[in-house]
């Protein structure tokens, strides 16, 4: 287990292509992009709530919202991805990740890509960016608690080469991931 | 069927495989009527019906519904509790080639506004009171042609019937219907129809009922149960009876009709078997209750654990109070303590085991054995029925079956499997592969082949019986316009299994009281959905990246009952 507490994390904004040729780019979260997630969640059907938060959510709770955008970027780190909105650079997903307090080589991973994304590739970039950025802050395993019944999350991680651990705790499932250089 | 580890387990006399009769239910009650024409059917507050007259009036009806334009495969509502209509009414449906859509007599009206549009009922039966509370007030959201209705008191025998009015003023009972176009009168039909409903061409396949389920989206489902899976259900129950005599029974049908259970081991059962049926539309009066079962002799007592529990408790029940006619009794849908099994038995004589099922299995699957004593365990759901087969699968694929003793989810196979759910492809594909049922249940299976629950795969509430998804109790919730977060958790509840306790954050500046949350619930949820319980709470417990946890919610109530 790793001693030294571990530093900010670094990430140069990247700029990537969807199959069908739309640019997302994508960053650190900041601070001040509170707005641009309520934004987001105004996007989320009621079933990508509930499997991201595992209540339905009904309606933004600031406080909630500061507390996801305003993080240390080492014990807690995020991801959000941007496309062009012509206004400006929206955000249609987000992933994160937050240490185990009590095993730092271990974090709590969720992604969320708003209903109308989904489905283009955009996840797994988030997934890939943000597994890569933990392998390099020395985590090597990601846990997540998942809704069973969210099929379409089960069959993305395989996908994406993510083969886990199941264990089925409460109703609920709990999947571990060990991440590989 | 093969040899099966569990076989050497069942009663004399019960066989690994049955033969089954190819009979839809109405010709099931065509049987019996031939065979026990005046025999006592249907018992209600002193009115009686034999089961000729039970035909004829399910003819009359059938027919009513065909003149109604009633055909094959239309879907008919029926909202009734057990009271002899609900019999006359189901086999008339089934009898003009509808199918059923059984609705719990609690449901407010925001559910009864899903269950009748999804299933697109053409025609809905249901209680006065009901109409008057519910289904007349969201009229214009429901899709049915024609109501038909029905009061408690027009199967009542005279006096019983004309002071009724008077008896049940308080109840909410007795209410004033006002004339209105597509509002028809059970007893007016069945006086203006022949017992001359058109033939129907049937097929074993053909869709019997949707039994409508609750749902992890927190919408109920409706499980596709065919003529098949019902009646070779009622066979198999009959089958797993080896004490009842045919023609001689009379069963206490005090488990809701519209619910799978009383569905087939109480109404079903008691026509297959030429048995009289007592209808007990509340079965939480216990001292009308034990009267009921003294009085008419019952024999044959299919309930829920609470039930056993209150009559073990009931004052006088050891002394003053004859309840020794019993002879069998299934119990079903929360675990039976031993000691409340003993103690039931001690009292009444009869034989008492526990069963297992899901709507999904039109329920009951697994048994303990009946009469072999020392052939059941404490704490299983049994064996599996004639015909049927329970495995226990790696939970992550389902594909691998565990060794003996290993937890898993329980799969199922049988001839009471249902068809899949009602327009609802994904779902049936999540849960029936390969022709077995995926129950979502976590089990293990010993080396006798006797199963045990030991959890669940999906976040659910057993409450009193009744499968409870939490999303939908949380759904309500958001919507109060003072919740922020909301929570739904089943707590341990010493009779009803699990109780719902609910957990609230409030927005901003809000304050509410516990009455004021429940009382708002009662008016979107069905009695038995409503939290029991309310806790507010500044915050809900989250895992670090903001999931709700609830698992630490049932803990800390776990904590507090130690």
């Amino acid at each position: 287990m790793s001693s030294e507490p571990p530093n900010r994390v670094a990430f140069e904004p990247i700029s990537r292509r969807l199959a069908d040729g739309t640019e997302v780019r994508l960053r650190l979260i900041d601070p001040d992009d509170g707005p641009l997630l309520v934004e987001l969640f105004y996007t989320l059907s009621p079933e990508s709530i509930y499997n991201r938060f595992l209540t339905p959510v009904h309606r933004v709770d600031h406080r909630h919202i500061k507390r996801l955008v305003d993080i240390d970027m080492c014990i807690q780190v995020a991801l959000v991805a941007c496309i062009d909105a012509g206004d400006h650079w929206r955000i249609v997903g987000v992933a994160r990740y937050h240490r185990n307090p009590e095993n730092m080589e271990e974090a709590e991973v969720a992604i969320i890509v708003g209903d109308p994304w989904q489905g283009r590739g955009i996840g797994g970039m988030l997934l890939q960016e943000i597994g890569n950025l933990a392998i390099s802050c020395g985590i090597n395993r990601f846990s997540s608690t998942v809704n069973p019944g969210n099929a379409k999350l089960l069959r993305f991680a395989e996908s994406y080469g993510y083969e886990s651990t199941k264990k089925y705790e409460d109703g609920l499932l709990k999947m571990e991931t060990e991440l590989r250089v | 069927m093969e040899e099966k580890r569990w076989h050497k387990f069942y009663d004399e006399g019960v066989l690994p495989s049955l033969d089954y009769k190819n009979l839809t239910l109405p010709q099931i009650l065509d049987e019996s009527a031939a065979k026990y024409p005046n025999q006592t059917a249907l018992l209600f507050e002193g009115f009686s019906m034999t089961y000729a007259q039970l035909k004829d009036s399910v003819d009359r009806f059938a027919t009513a519904l065909a003149a109604l334009g009633v055909v094959k495969g239309d879907r008919v509502a029926i909202q009734l509790p057990n009271l002899p209509q609900c019999v006359i009414a189901y086999y008339g449906v089934l009898r003009a080639g509808a199918i059923a859509v059984m609705t719990n007599p609690m449901y407010v009206e925001r559910e009864v506004v899903h269950q009748f549009n999804d299933s697109g009922a053409k025609v809905a039966i249901i209680l006065d009171a009901l109409w008057m509370k519910t289904a007349r007030k969201v009229r214009d959201k429901l899709p049915c042609e024609h109501y038909i209705l029905t009061g408690i008191k027009d199967y009542l025998p005279f006096p019983k019937n004309l002071l009724f009015p008077l008896v049940a003023k308080k109840t909410g009972m007795v209410v004033k219907v006002p004339p209105e176009p597509g509002v028809l009168w059970l007893k007016d039909l069945l006086a203006s129809h022949g017992p001359t409903p058109p033939t129907i061409e049937w097929d074993m396949e053909d869709l019997c009922n949707l039994q409508y389920t609750g749902g992890t989206t927190g919408v109920s489902k409706g499980a596709m149960l065919t003529h098949r899976n019902l009646s070779c259900n009622v066979q198999q129950c009959r089958a797993w009876f080896p004490v009842v005599v045919d023609g001689e029974e009379t069963m206490l049908s005090a488990l809701p009709f519209f619910h799978s259970f009383g569905l087939t081991v109480c109404m079903n059962l008691a026509i297959y078997v030429g048995g009289a049926q007592v209808c007990v539309p509340n079965p939480r009066d216990i001292p009308k209750l034990v009267g009921i079962i003294a009085k008419s002799k019952a024999s044959l007592f299919p309930a829920v654990p609470t039930l056993f529990t209150a009559i073990n408790e009931y004052p006088g029940i050891e002394k003053n109070i004859d309840i020794s006619s019993l002879k069998g009794c299934l119990s079903g849908s929360a675990p039976l303590p031993m000691e409340v099994m003993e103690k039931f038995e001690g009292l009444t004589g009869a034989n008492i085991t526990e069963g297992y099922g899901l709507t999904e299995t039109s329920p009951v699957i697994t048994a303990n054995p009946l009469v072999n004593k020392a052939h059941r365990k404490a704490g299983s759901i049994g064996i599996p029925f004639p015909d049927s087969e329970a495995k226990i699968v790696d939970l992550e694929t389902g594909t691998k079956e565990m060794p003996v003793g290993e937890r898993g989810e329980v799969i199922l196979h049988g001839p009471q499997v249902m068809k899949g759910y009602w327009n609802r492809d994904d779902e049936t594909a999540e849960t029936l592969r390969d022709g077995w049922l995926y129950t979502g249940d976590i089990g293990t299976m010993d080396e006798d082949g006797f199963f045990y629950i030991v959890g669940r795969k999906k976040e659910m509430i057993i409450a009193g019986g009744y499968n409870i998804y939490p999303r939908e109790i949380d759904e309500v919730l958001y919507e109060h316009p003072k919740v922020l977060e909301a929570a739904a958790v089943g707590i341990p509840h010493p009779h009803r299994g699990e109780t719902v306790k609910a957990y609230i954050t409030l927005k901003e500046g809000e304050t509410a009281t516990e009455e004021e949350i429940i009382e708002y619930c009662k008016s979107k949820l069905a009695a038995y959905k409503v939290p029991k319980l309310v806790e507010f709470r500044d915050e809900l417990p989250k895992s670090t990246v903001g999931k709700v946890l609830r698992r630490v919610l049932k803990e800390e109530e776990a904590a507090k009952a130690e």
